[in-house]
């Protein structure tokens, strides 16, 4: 598929060799890939639709390395694509012809848990799995857990500012990190942030949170520690109206009560998911609502007689709490599954990520589902309510003429609809290449300049993952998306909810 | 001080921020925290931001709020209130101690100042509250960042680096923050008696277990050190048996109930015990478990103080400043100090100073938005 990048540049891809023997003065020999059989494994993302080989991979393991890399791409004016785990759903680590990807990947020590602070410092190539299983006998646990934990990294989470399904109680990336340890292009390294809260000065942290990989390479992360819960329940509460689960969700917040999970899924992403696993969910209702609580022990309990409370206020007809955990495994089950369903119902699926307000929501699907029919193609969607990021999945043949181009052009007018109503075009998998064209739908041109300006503050000569986040001077008619065809996911062991 | 600017809405600011041709600005909401870290008066006509102050969007079931940033804090307060709802950084009102009326902040000065009160250890800091604005930058042109929901990666979260800049990038017009409902109920454990070093170590056992504690404090001049539960009633009897439990060792603890809960953590956040004392206020950030060894190191186990954040926050009065002893001692722990309020002048600055590297590069993100240095904030001097 064709996606408007920066034009290579000529000298670049001609000095090849010489960049290498560069690199290689820099790093030990191996930690410098330029064979073309194993640049291959570094051509594409979880963003499978694009591939482009990079014009060098270079794995360094320190700092100081990744310092003078840099350094040395910007004094030759080489540009540098970072990657973490390239586990991104957006095609934030895709890479240039003549761009050099720096992976993160050796930079993958734990350098210290901090118990009485309740903080840790850790390099960005750790995944985020294992920070949490690097504090969990102290009794703590790292907070976001995007669905891709086993894989993803920490650096790649403050690259993309990543959630997860507990994010609505605990906060994104950007709650959860303390400090940042940043290599700029120009190889200078500073410290924004640090080991205690609100730091002075303008708070760059917060910004380079989310930047996609555009304003410097974070080497180090200093993140916050919570406290692991005692007690998990949940419940499973089916409703004969999505208004009546909508309502349900606004109630629950409003009685004060902050589930660690509450999410949605519509009538045809619940058979969709039953018929995949058999989760036991009821058949007949409209939107079902998993609620997750979390905690002492103690409060569990009567926070979930709460719940419970408000959802026959709301008209419930299905109520079930888990008496244990493999109970609570079972909600979660069909849940987690709605992606992988999806591909059991068409040769190809594609997953969109906006966010609403709460309150358009019954709306948002209505019309999602008149759009559904007016292209001929089946939508289902999945969404984490507390938050109102909605995932709708696409379903469609790719191998049917013209249905590819139909798919797509349906995603971008679900997209619209979310900015229409007072949403935002990506609530969690990023901007990347993805969405970048549609950026001018959510900004105007003097929202985007003063981004830019911003960008080119840290990096004035857009050497740092250009092409990403921003729309292209030259209008690309293809918005590619996460498609996934014949089941064939990228990543296939990463679930992705 | 020259004029005063009063503009009604971002085109009338932008305007104004176009024509002042080689004049500096100073923005100003409601003057509350003038005083904060202010080495001196400035050279500036004011920009005023009190006219912007209109409810752009409020609806209590999506738990945000749109608001000009002109706003009285209060009446936005007031108005969450009637909903049950707040704004979960608990915003103090420093304005007495700092020579101002009480009750005069505005929403954007709020937030410009990312100033958070006793429930930053639980709910974040003003800057994870600020959803999206709307501005005028030192170019003139209005721009916007962000959106009205919780969850949004899309672009760069300019929002954050709006919060904290204290006027010096961009006049806030509009601005968009979370809610989040007022608990049914609240408590507060009160231990008596503790050193410093004994409240450190109680708060930070508190806040490792998951009780969801909302403030830890040590109000040494009040001999109390105190931690807050918030939530449905049932959960929070059940998490104060635990924490009475877990504090055994420091002390009987004392219940204060819903209302005494409330007038402690108003005057935690406003540090009533510190007010009226004489000399230079320092704002100490440090790692929690630090915090009394901020203290031991300057000596000042006898000074007014008062330990917030579980420990990571440290409010000190000394006669003196000491400026190179307080930043070089915190920095050595991992943090960071504020001037605050000064007695009498002294070449200290404000705001903790930064590395070269870091410092040049603060520069030049001033610079994309105000590249003449049309805004001039009186807490960073020379700049």
């Amino acid at each position: 598929m064709a996606l408007q990048m920066p034009d290579p540049d000529g000298e670049v891809l001609k000095a090849r060799a010489a960049i290498a023997a560069a690199m290689r003065k820099i790093l030990p020999a191996d930690s410098v890939i330029d064979l073309a059989d194993e640049l291959r494994v570094y051509e594409t993302d979880g963003l499978t639709a694009y591939r482009q080989p990079p014009l060098l991979v270079v794995l360094p393991e320190t700092t100081a390395q990744v310092s003078t890399i840099l350094r040395w791409c910007h004094e030759h004016g080489v540009r540098v694509v970072p990657r973490g785990s390239g586990t991104s759903l957006s095609g934030g680590a895709l890479p240039l012809q003549d761009g050099v990807l720096l992976s993160l990947a050796r930079l993958n020590q734990v350098i210290e848990v901090d118990a009485r602070n309740r903080l840790a410092v850790v390099q960005p190539g750790v995944t985020n799995l294992a920070v949490t299983r690097a504090v969990e006998a102290k009794g703590f646990f790292y907070a976001p857990d995007p669905s891709s934990q086993i894989a993803c990294s920490i650096g790649g989470n403050v690259a993309e500012n990543s959630g997860g399904v507990h994010c609505l109680k605990y906060g994104l990336t950007t709650h959860n990190v303390l400090g940042v340890t940043l290599a700029l292009v120009t190889g200078e390294v500073v410290k924004l942030g640090g080991l205690a809260f609100d730091a002075p000065g303008f708070d760059l942290l917060g910004v380079v949170v989310g930047s996609e990989g555009l304003l410097g390479v974070v080497t180090e992360v200093v993140v916050k520690l919570t406290p692991a819960p005692e007690t998990i329940r949940a419940a499973l509460l089916g409703f004969p109206t999505v208004e009546g689960a909508a309502q349900c969700v606004a109630d629950i917040m409003a009685a004060g009560v902050t589930p660690a999970g509450l999410e949605m899924m519509d009538r045809p992403a619940i058979h969709a998911a039953e018929a995949f696993v058999h989760a036991g969910y009821p058949l007949d209702v409209e939107a079902l609502l998993i609620v997750e609580l979390d905690g002492f022990a103690d409060e569990c309990e009567p926070l979930l007689d709460e719940v419970c409370e408000i959802a026959r206020a709301n008209g419930v007809t299905t109520l079930r709490t888990a008496a244990d955990a493999a109970e609570r495994a079972r909600f979660w089950a069909g849940r987690k599954a709605a992606f992988p369903a999806m591909g059991a119902l068409a040769p190809d699926y594609y997953c969109m990520d906006g966010t609403i307000p709460r309150r358009a929501l019954p709306d948002v699907l209505q019309r999602t589902m008149e759009m559904s029919r007016a292209c001929g193609l089946d939508v289902a969607n999945v969404f984490h309510a507390g938050d109102g990021n909605l995932h709708p999945l696409i379903l469609y043949d790719a191998n049917k003429p013209g249905e590819l181009e139909k798919a797509e052009a349906f995603g971008a007018d679900i997209l619209r609809l979310c900015v229409e109503v007072g949403g935002v075009l990506t609530g969690e998998h990023g901007v990347g290449v993805e969405k970048r064209d549609l950026m001018p739908v959510m900004f105007n041109a003097a929202d985007l300049e003063q981004q830019q300006r911003l960008k080119q503050a840290f990096d004035p000569d857009l050497l740092l993952n250009p092409g990403k986040v921003f729309p292209t001077l030259h209008r690309c008619a293809e918005l590619g998306r996460v498609h996934v065809h014949g089941g064939r996911v990228p990543f296939p062991h990463l679930p992705r909810f | 001080m020259g004029e005063t600017l009063q503009p009604a809405d971002a085109r009338e600011a932008a305007e104004m921020v176009a024509a002042a041709e080689g004049r500096r600005l100073e923005i100003r909401g409601g003057g509350s925290k003038a005083g904060y870290g202010a080495a001196q008066p400035v050279e500036a006509a004011v920009l005023d931001t009190r006219r912007l102050a209109q409810i752009v969007d409020y609806d209590p079931q999506e738990f945000v709020l749109t608001a000009g940033a002109g706003a009285s804090l209060g009446e936005i307060e007031a108005l969450l209130a009637a909903h049950g709802q707040r704004l979960a950084f608990e915003p103090p009102d420093l304005g007495p101690l700092l020579g101002a009326p009480a009750g005069c902040a505005t929403l954007g000065g709020t937030l410009a100042a990312n100033l958070s009160g006793p429930r930053r250890v639980a709910a974040g800091a003003a800057r994870d509250h600020l959803l999206g604005f709307e501005a005028v930058s030192g170019r003139g042109v209005v721009f916007k960042s962000g959106g009205r929901v919780v969850k949004n990666v899309t672009g760069f979260d300019l929002a954050k680096l709006m919060a904290g800049s204290w006027g010096a990038l961009a006049v806030l017009t509009i601005v968009t923050v979370r809610t989040v409902a007022r608990p049914r109920a609240a408590a507060t454990l009160r231990l008596r008696g503790l050193t410093d070093a004994q409240a450190v170590e109680a708060m930070g056992a508190a806040l490792s277990l998951p009780l969801e504690v909302s403030g830890a404090a040590h109000l040494p001049l009040e001999d109390q050190t105190v931690l807050r539960l918030e939530g449905i009633a049932a959960s929070v009897t059940a998490r104060l048996d635990r924490l009475a439990e877990t504090l055994a060792p420091f002390g009987v603890a004392e219940v204060l109930g819903d209302e005494a809960t409330r007038s402690l953590w108003t005057r935690v956040g406003a540090l009533a015990p510190l007010a009226g004392r004489a000399g230079a206020l320092w704002r100490i950030s440090v790692p929690p478990a630090r915090g009394a060894e901020v203290l031991e190191a300057l000596g000042a186990g006898d000074a007014p103080r008062l330990l917030d954040w579980a420990g990571g926050l440290v409010w000190l009065t000394l006669a003196e400043p000491r400026a190179a002893e307080v930043r070089a001692l915190a920095e050595r722990l991992g943090g960071h100090a504020t001037l605050v309020r000064r007695d009498a002048p002294c070449d200290a600055p404000a705001f903790h100073p930064e590395p070269p590297a870091l410092a040049a590069l603060a520069e030049r993100v001033r610079t994309a938005f105000d590249p003449q240095r049309v805004f001039v904030d009186r807490r960073r001097p020379g700049a």
